[in-house]
């Protein structure tokens, strides 16, 4: 399965309000981050979750950001990162 | 739109850092082998996802519920959502097994 994005990749998670099985928290949605890693194609949860079949798999990444990015109030060292898995279709080049 | 999985950022108390562990009752493992047999490849009654919808779904009243009433909830929603059984059949097997328990605790 292709991999739209690479390790390194600057991306926004989208600010989209879903109803339904999410997994993508509200804490980082519209914040940007780098591509750590690609961990590969999962069935989509969103619709495991209603007992269908998942399909089409879903590409999942792990994305790293920098703390100040999700916590404006963050007063910890600017280099504290948080990771976080995110799917394909929860995120857009930045 | 914010269930209970997706509290990060909001206000909250300190991180108690004690590990407060448990040892499995025998309950609990019930549940658990219950949850076994419903998800396994074979029967695949459900998946997961599905019970992690449901916990879900207790919104508020998820963090009072300890982890193994949470699950034995969301596999009972969801075989009376797939139609396994009704909640008539389900209240009426309560109801036995309540009357075999409390038969058995005084000593019948």
């Amino acid at each position: 399965m292709e991999t739209k994005y690479q390790p390194g990749d600057k991306v926004q998670i989208l600010q989209r309000n879903q109803p339904g099985h999410v997994r993508t928290p509200i804490y980082v949605r519209g914040k940007v981050g780098v591509i750590e890693r690609i961990v590969g194609a999962f069935p989509n949860p969103e619709t495991l979750a209603y007992g269908h079949s998942g399909l089409p798999y879903k590409m999942l990444y792990r994305v790293n950001f920098k703390q100040g990015e999700l916590w404006s109030d963050y007063d910890g060292s600017p280099d504290d990162t948080l990771e976080i898995e995110i799917y394909e279709h929860w995120m857009a080049p930045a | 739109m914010r269930g209970p999985q997706d509290y990060g950022g909001l206000p909250a108390g300190a991180v108690d850092p004690v590990k407060h562990e448990h040892v499995p009752t025998h309950w609990e493992k019930t549940v658990d082998a219950l949850m076994m047999l419903i998800f396994d490849q074979r029967r695949q009654l459900a998946r997961v996802d599905e019970s992690r919808r449901m916990q879900e779904m207790l919104g508020e009243d998820y963090h009072k519920y300890p982890y193994y009433e949470r699950w034995l909830q969301a596999v009972a929603w969801l075989m009376l959502e797939k139609g396994v059984f009704t909640q008539e059949e389900l209240e009426a097997k309560q109801t036995e097994v309540r009357g075999r328990l409390e038969a058995e605790r005084s000593g019948n």
